[in-house]
C-alpha cells in the first residue's frame, strides 16, 4: 500500500470541502450525429442477427466517443460504414435507417473539420495543471489510455493513469482527478464510488458531453444508505439523517463549453440509459470480467465459485473455490480444466493436434488470394463484419487460447471451405464425428470450455480436479512465482485427462451483461466489450 | 457499521478497545465456562501446560470431577484425573491456555491502560486468563492476510518501551507467543472459531463479507456485531451491504439513541447503529 490510513485522515482532515468541475461540452454536429445514430441502433437491435451486430458495433462505437478523447477524423465514419453500401441501404434496412445514415455522413464529415473540443478541453487543462505544477491523475478505461497519450503537448506518462478501483486505492494522494465521461458504477465510464466517497485529491475535472447525466446514486456509502450524486444527500448538507455521516463537503461548479449552449434536451439524450434498459431487455445475466493477460479475458457471473490458487495465502489455504466479485482478486491464479474429450470412440484430441493443420491451410489459401478466400466464406455464410481482419486473426498461431472463429457453424464453413473434409483414414476408423467437429473441440478446450458427454456433471470434475490439484500445491507455488499463466498436465492414472491451466488475474472488472454461453470463456478482451454496458 | 474512506486496521483497533474493557471486568474471563467443557468434554484432545506434547483424551468420567484422562503412546499409557484444584492446568488442543503458566501475563499494561482516558482500572488477573466473549471475524482472504493488516499500527506508552504493534495487543491465539488470548478469532475462509467456546458476546467483522457471513450465521446469534468496512470497495459489493442492510429491516430497527452518545467520528468515517426491534 503506497498510501496510509494515517495520511488519508490527514489529508481529508485538513480539507473543508472537495471542488468538483463539471465542464459539459455540446457541439451541434456531435449532438446531430448522436441523434442519427441512436435512432440506428434502436431500430436494428431488435433485427435480424447480423443487424444486431451491427447496432452492437455502433453502439460500442458511439459509448467510446462519449468517453473517450477520440479523434474526430475520418475514421468517424467507419461505423456507419457498417451498414453497407449506401445505395442498398434503403432497400436492406428501410427509409427511415437510410435517411438517419445519410444524415450521419454529413455531420460526422462536419466534425472532422475542428479539433474534438474534449480533447482541446483536456489539452488546455492538462497543461494548466503541468505550468502550476500540480499533481494529477487521469482515471480512464486502460483501452483509453492511447487516446489521452495522442494529445499533443502533453507527454503523459503511464503513472499518470488509473484504471482500476485497485489502482485508485493503491495511488497515493494528489491534487487533481481528470475524468472524462459521465460516474456511473458499472460499464462505459464506470469509476469506483471511492473517488467521491474517498477523495484522494482535491480537485475533480470531470468533462461530459451534454446530455450525459452521472448516475443517480453514484458516490455511495452503504452505511449511510446516501450518495453523493442523487437522493437525499446527507453527506452534502451535513445533516446527520440516520447516521454519523462522513462529513465529506464537495463544492460543485458547472461550466458549459461548445457551439450549441441553447442545450436542447430532445437532441442530447443520455445514450446510456437509453442502451442500459436495451441491454436489461435481452436475455442476459450480469457477469464479471477476470482479466488475464494483456489480450483475454473470461466472464464469470458474479458470486460464482471459482477454483483458484492464492500464493499468498498461507499453506493449506492457497487452493479454494473463491467467489468472484468477492475474494477472487487481483494476484491470484484461475484454475481451469482443459480436459480430454471423453466422447472420441478411441481418438484422443489433443491439444495442438488439429490446429496447426487448419492454419497452415488457411495461411496458404490466404497468400495464394486473401480477397477470394474471404469471398467464398461469405458467400458460405460467414456474413461478419471486418472478415478479413478476422481471418488475419484466425491464421495466428495458439498462445492463450487458439484464435478462431467463435461460432462452431461459422468453424465449420471455414473448415469446408478450405477443403479439409474429414477424409483422412484415421478419423475414418475412430468413429462417426467430422474432422471439423474434432478440431472444434480442441479450440473449446483451448477457451476452458466444459466439453461434457452427458457422464461428466461439473460438480464431479470440480471435486476430481481438487483432489488432484492438493497433492500438488507446492509445484504450483513454484510455478506461480514464475510464470504468469501455465498449464500443469493431470498424471496419467487420474480419473480426468488432460491439462489444468493456471491464468493469473491482472484485472477485475463489473458492468457486463452476457448471455450464459458466453460466460466462463477465454476470449480476446475486444469481443468481451460488446457484453460491456 | 462503520465506513472508512480506506483499507485499514479499524477493526482490529475497534476489537482492541473491547479488549480493553474487557480487561477492566472482573467476570470477563473463561474460567467458568471451562470447567463446564471439562465436565461435558465429548472427544476432544487435551493437553495440560506443563506436559509438553502428550495428548490426553477422555477415557472415564465419574462423577462432576471425576474426569479421567489417558495419553497413550505405543510404549506406555499415562492416566490423569482432572478436579477442580488443577482445571486451570488443562486447555484443550489447539486453544490457548485458560490461565497462564505461574510468573507469566500479558507484557502490554501499560499500553492498555494508557489507551482509553478514564477508563476504570485494569484486573490484574485478568491478564493472566483467556477470555472468548470477543471475537474479530478475519478478512475473507484469510488469517494470514488479516494479520499482515493488524501489524501496521504500532502503540507507543510513556514508560520508554518499544512500541507495540496491534495485532500483539489484540493477543489472538497464534498471533503472539503469549499462551493466554483476550479475543478470538473466526476465520471466515474456512469458516472456524479458533475455539469451542460458548458463542461471543461481542464480534468485529473486518470487511464486508466477513460481516455478512457473520450476520448469517447461527453461531453468532446471541452476538453484538460491529461491522467495519472499506467504502472503497467495487460497487457490486457496496450494493450487496446495502441490500443486506434492507434485508434486516424487518427485525432491525435504526437506533438514535445509541448514535446520539457516540462521539463524534473523524472525518472520513461515518457509522449507523441498529438494535433489534
Amino acid at each position: 500500500m503506497s498510501v496510509t490510513a494515517t495520511e488519508v485522515f490527514d489529508f481529508l482532515e485538513r480539507h473543508n470541502a472537495f471542488t468538483h468541475e463539471r465542464h459539459e461540452v455540446s457541439s451541434r454536429s456531435f449532438s446531430n450525429l448522436r441523434r442519427n445514430l441512436r435512432m440506428i441502433i434502436v431500430k436494428l437491435t431488435d433485427a435480424e442477427d447480423s443487424a444486431k451486430e451491427i447496432s452492437d458495433a455502433l453502439r460500442i462505437r458511439l459509448s467510446e466517443w462519449l468517453t473517450v478523447p477520440v479523434h474526430f477524423d475520418d475514421r468517424i465514419l467507419e461505423p456507419i460504414s457498417l451498414l453497407g453500401d449506401p445505395r442498398m441501404i434503403e432497400m436492406r434496412w428501410g427509409a427511415d435507417i437510410q435517411h438517419a445514415c445519410d444524415s450521419a455522413r454529413i455531420y460526422a464529415k462536419e466534425l472532422q473539420v475542428e479539433e474534438n473540443p474534449v480533447r482541446t478541453l483536456l489539452r488546455d487543462t492538462i497543461r494548466r495543471l503541468m505550468a502550476e505544477k500540480k499533481r494529477f491523475r487521469i482515471f480512464c478505461h486502460r483501452l483509453a489510455k492511447p487516446h489521452f497519450q495522442s494529445i499533443s503537448g502533453t507527454h503523459l506518462q503511464d503513472d499518470s493513469f488509473i484504471h482500476t478501483n485497485r489502482q485508485y486505492r493503491d495511488a497515493g494522494l494528489f491534487d487533481v482527478l481528470i475524468k472524462v465521461g459521465p460516474f456511473r458504477s458499472r460499464g462505459w465510464s464506470a469509476a469506483p464510488d471511492g473517488l467521491l466517497t474517498s477523495p484522494r485529491f482535491e480537485t475533480l475535472v470531470q468533462i461530459v458531453w451534454s446530455g450525459c447525466g452521472d448516475e443517480q446514486g453514484f458516490g455511495l456509502d452503504p452505511v449511510t444508505d446516501n450518495s453523493i450524486i442523487g437522493r437525499g444527500d446527507a453527506a452534502q448538507t451535513g445533516l446527520p439523517g440516520r447516521s454519523k455521516v462522513h462529513r465529506l463537503q464537495w463544492d460543485s461548479r458547472v461550466e458549459r463549453i461548445g457551439d450549441s449552449l441553447d442545450f436542447n434536451p430532445l437532441i442530447d439524450e443520455d445514450e446510456f440509459q437509453i442502451f442500459q434498459r436495451m441491454a436489461e431487455s435481452r436475455d442476459k445475466r450480469a457477469a464479471v470480467l477476470a482479466q488475464i493477460d494483456e489480450q483475454y479475458g473470461l466472464l464469470l457471473p458474479p458470486r460464482s465459485q471459482v477454483l483458484s490458487f492464492d500464493p499468498e495465502a498461507t499453506d493449506g489455504e492457497q487452493l479454494a473455490h473463491r467467489l468472484s466479485g468477492e475474494n477472487l482478486i487481483e494476484g491470484m491464479f484461475i484454475i481451469l480444466p482443459f480436459l480430454e474429450d471423453v466422447d472420441t470412440g478411441g481418438l484422443q484430441a489433443r491439444d495442438g493436434r488439429f490446429s496447426p493443420i487448419w492454419k497452415e491451410r488457411l495461411s496458404r489459401e490466404l497468400e495464394k488470394d486473401s480477397l477470394g478466400l474471404c469471398r467464398r466464406l461469405r458467400d458460405e455464410g460467414i456474413n461478419l463484419m471486418g472478415l478479413s481482419n478476422r481471418v488475419e486473426h484466425w491464421r495466428k498461431p495458439p498462445t492463450t487460447v487458439i484464435p478462431a472463429p467463435q461460432m462452431a457453424h461459422h468453424f465449420e464453413i471455414l473448415i469446408k471451405v478450405l477443403g479439409i473434409d474429414g477424409k483422412s483414414r484415421e478419423l475414418a476408423s475412430s468413429g462417426q464425428k467430422h474432422w471439423w467437429q474434432y478440431a472444434w473441440n480442441e479450440i473449446r478446450r483451448s477457451r476452458g470450455e466444459a466439453i461434457q458427454a452427458g457422464q461428466h456433471e461439473q460438480d464431479k470434475i470440480d471435486l476430481q480436479t481438487f483432489g488432484i490439484l492438493k497433492s500438488r500445491v507446492k509445484e504450483i507455488q513454484i510455478e506461480c512465482e514464475k510464470r504468469k499463466s501455465f498449464k500443469i498436465k493431470i498424471p496419467p492414472g487420474a480419473p480426468l485427462q488432460g491439462n489444468f491451466g493456471f491464468f493469473m488475474i491482472s484485472a477485475i472488472e463489473e458492468g457486463f451483461l452476457a448471455p450464459e454461453t458466453a460466460l466462463k470463456l477465454i476470449c480476446e478482451l475486444s469481443e468481451l466489450e460488446q457484453w460491456r454496458v | 457499521m462503520i465506513s472508512m474512506p480506506c483499507d485499514s486496521a479499524a477493526a482490529g483497533l475497534v476489537t482492541l478497545g473491547a479488549v480493553r474493557r474487557s480487561i477492566e471486568n472482573p467476570t470477563d474471563n473463561d474460567v467458568s465456562r471451562h470447567f463446564q467443557r471439562l465436565q461435558y468434554g465429548g472427544d476432544r484432545i487435551l493437553r495440560h501446560r506443563r506436559e509438553g506434547k502428550k495428548r490426553f483424551k477422555l477415557s472415564k468420567l465419574d462423577g462432576l470431577w471425576g474426569q479421567q484422562v489417558t495419553s497413550t503412546n505405543k510404549f506406555i499409557s499415562y492416566r490423569r484425573s482432572i478436579s477442580q484444584l488443577n482445571a486451570l492446568d488443562w486447555y484443550f488442543e489447539g486453544e490457548p491456555f485458560i490461565e497462564a503458566a505461574s510468573g507469566q501475563r500479558l507484557p502490554y499494561e501499560s499500553v492498555y491502560k494508557g489507551l482509553i482516558e478514564n477508563a476504570n482500572k485494569i484486573i490484574e488477573s485478568n491478564l493472566r486468563t483467556t477470555y472468548s466473549g470477543i471475537c474479530l471475524a478475519g478478512r475473507v482472504t484469510g488469517k494470514t492476510r488479516t494479520r499482515k493488516v493488524m501489524a501496521c499500527p504500532t502503540f507507543r506508552c510513556d514508560c520508554n518501551c518499544d512500541d507495540t504493534r496491534l495485532d500483539l495487543l489484540l493477543s489472538i491465539h497464534g498471533w503472539s507467543p503469549e499462551m493466554i488470548s483476550r479475543a478470538s478469532f473466526f476465520n471466515t475462509r474456512t469458516k472456524t472459531r479458533d475455539r469451542e467456546t460458548a458463542p461471543p458476546v461481542l464480534t468485529v467483522a473486518d470487511g464486508d463479507a466477513s460481516f455478512m457471513q457473520v450476520v448469517d450465521s447461527e453461531g453468532f446469534g446471541g452476538s453484538e456485531i460491529i461491522g467495519v468496512l472499506d467504502r472503497t470497495l467495487d460497487r457490486s459489493r457496496l450494493d450487496a451491504v446495502r441490500e443486506k442492510m434492507a434485508s434486516l429491516d424487518s427485525w432491525y430497527t435504526l437506533d438514535m439513541d445509541s448514535l446520539e452518545i457516540v462521539p463524534a467520528t473523524p472525518k472520513g468515517i461515518s457509522c449507523a447503529i441498529w438494535r433489534r426491534r
